[in-house]
């Protein structure tokens, strides 16, 4: 989470950020909202959040006054300047995947394997009971649970899900990077671990 | 002070001051009694179901009673349940269902009045004034089905960090959070909004069965306190609505002070704001009208209470104000 005194904010749009975002992701909100006003919040890393109409406004008149949103409207996700350069919110994951009923990009991962994961803990082979391409190593990949909700985000240690398959029943496939479990355990969402 | 003050203070554990204070203010020394009395009982947890996460909230009812919980709706707030009995384990703070904002756990089921009386739609331009952890914020999101326009100030930095996180758990798009004193918001929006929310800051005198560290924390001084900050707020709240824009003023303390007096010392400068007569999901009790000699303003008659010997929940403090 980005701390106030330090952070500037400024309109842009999502034209200015596509080429920053995975393919999937890019598409998916090109179609979906290719006029929307984004807002990029930037410290050490950028937030980017879309904005309404309405929230526009608001989000203008604030910001003339010399005063910095904490966050608003839609929060998309952050942009880093080194690998993975996007982590997306889980909000815009579960968004994109109930729209497009299609998974991409993601692990499903078992009860069991769920349990640790909430707790900061990673992802080991034999927990991954679905693996959706692309799954690039050193990339996000989304957590969904067997119910088809996001539990979080992973850090891919696998080159594909071929490469999955090969693995061995305990060596570590994803280590966590933003879990739900975060909401509660109320720590700070530090860049140092992707959080967020 | 009066012996069978001392007593019961002692009897309960209340600082004397607090206990005299209560009997001036509800006039009958039994019923101080059931007050305190009822402050021993704790409270079942309620549940309210994200409806901008859940089509059918009967899906979040299966996976909690899965888990061995049992709920019993309640009749008043359609999307909102108390927890009659829990499992050992999980706890409700940390079942799947909560981290993936399926609900958002209140203490009591006072917290869901407010929200429904002020009952904002998509179309207005909302404030809440004082708003971390976020339940009131993240329920009349939910009653705006996500759309339109919640400004959310709150100025403590670890606070506004949990709001933001339950904004965003429950999947809420339609917030702006501001790390801000809310006192200055009439400064910095004029009367840009259409209805305000101020849930003010205060002693937590209607919540000691949840926290009874309150029975003794707070001195007078205190009390003062939060009264002068509680009317800045107020001032502040008046003064962010346009013509026609209301204003709803709700304390978790049922003590006139931080709320009747706050509401007739303001008020006396704002001729032009009329108390709107509630049209609650429950039946409150009136307001206190006189208090140690003082006469409050005409208009707090409108105001109500819940009172937990005669609710069975928190002690609120509910006022809906309108300016012409
Ligand atoms: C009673 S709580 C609000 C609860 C919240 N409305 C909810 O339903 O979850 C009051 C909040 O006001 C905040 N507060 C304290 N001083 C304030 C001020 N000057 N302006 C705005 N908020 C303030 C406190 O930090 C606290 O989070």
């Amino acid at each position: 989470m980005l701390d106030g005194a330090e952070v500037r904010c400024r309109e842009s749009s999502l034209r200015e950020i596509l080429g920053e975002l995975p393919q999937h992701i890019a598409e998916y909100l090109t179609r979906k909202y290719a006029r929307a006003t984004l807002l990029l919040c930037s410290n050490k890393i950028t937030e980017v959040f879309m904005l309404s109409e309405v929230i526009a406004g608001v989000v203008g008149r604030v910001v003339t006054q010399g005063l910095t949103p904490y966050s608003a409207g839609f929060y998309l996700g952050r942009l880093r300047k080194s690998k993975p350069r996007f982590i997306p919110s889980i909000n815009l994951l579960q968004e994109m995947f109930r729209e497009t009923r299609e998974l991409i990009n993601a692990f499903v991962v078992a009860d069991e394997g769920l349990k640790p994961f909430l707790y900061g803990g990673d992802i080991l082979r034999k927990s991954v009971v679905g693996c959706y391409e692309p799954v690039r190593k050193g990339e996000v990949v989304a957590v969904l649970g067997t119910d088809k909700i996001v539990y979080g985000l992973g850090l891919s240690r696998v080159e594909g899900c071929e490469e999955l398959k090969s693995r061995k029943d305990l060596e570590e496939v994803a280590s966590n990077v933003f879990d739900v479990g975060w909401y509660i355990r109320g720590e700070a969402r530090g860049e140092r671990k992707y959080k967020g | 002070m009066s012996r069978e003050v001392r007593e019961l203070a002692e009897r309960y554990g209340y600082r004397p001051y607090m206990v005299s204070r209560y009997l001036e203010m509800l006039r009958d020394y039994r019923e101080v009694e059931n007050m305190l009395r009822a402050f021993e009982e704790s409270l079942n947890q309620v549940v309210r179901c994200n409806t901008l996460k859940l089509t059918d909230c009967r899906e979040l009812v299966g996976r909690l009673e899965r888990l061995g919980f049992s709920l019993r709706s309640i009749e008043w707030c359609g999307e909102a349940y108390e927890v009659v009995r829990e499992p050992e384990k999980p706890s409700l703070g940390s079942t799947h269902e909560h981290l993936t904002g399926l609900y958002y756990l209140h203490r009591g089921k006072a917290s869901l009045i407010p929200p429904m009386i002020l009952r904002p739609t998509k179309e207005d331009l909302v404030l809440d004034l004082a708003a971390a952890p976020g339940g009131k914020t993240t329920h009349m999101a939910q009653i705006m089905r996500n759309e339109g326009l919640i400004v959310a100030l709150e100025p403590s930095k670890e606070r506004i960090k949990i709001l933001r996180n339950n904004v965003e758990r429950l999947g809420i798009k339609n917030t702006v959070l501001l790390r801000l004193d809310g006192r200055v918001s009439s400064k910095v929006f004029g009367g840009f909004f259409s209805k305000v929310l101020l849930d003010a800051p205060c002693t937590g005198e209607g919540i000691i069965m949840i926290d009874p560290s309150r029975k003794t924390k707070t001195t007078l001084e205190d009390l003062m306190r939060h009264h002068e900050k509680q009317k800045e707020l107020l001032r502040s709240a008046l003064g962010s609505v346009g013509s026609g824009g209301r204003v709803l003023y709700t304390t978790c303390s049922v003590a006139p002070e931080e709320n009747e007096l706050v509401l007739s010392e303001v008020l006396r400068d704002w001729e032009d704001v009329k108390v709107v007569s509630l049209e609650s999901p429950v039946k409150l009790a009136p307001p206190v009208t006189e208090y140690y000699g003082i006469r409050v303003d005409d208009r707090v008659r409108f105001c109500g209470r819940t009172y937990p010997h005669t609710h069975g929940m928190e002690g609120f403090f509910i006022c809906l104000m309108e300016l012409r």
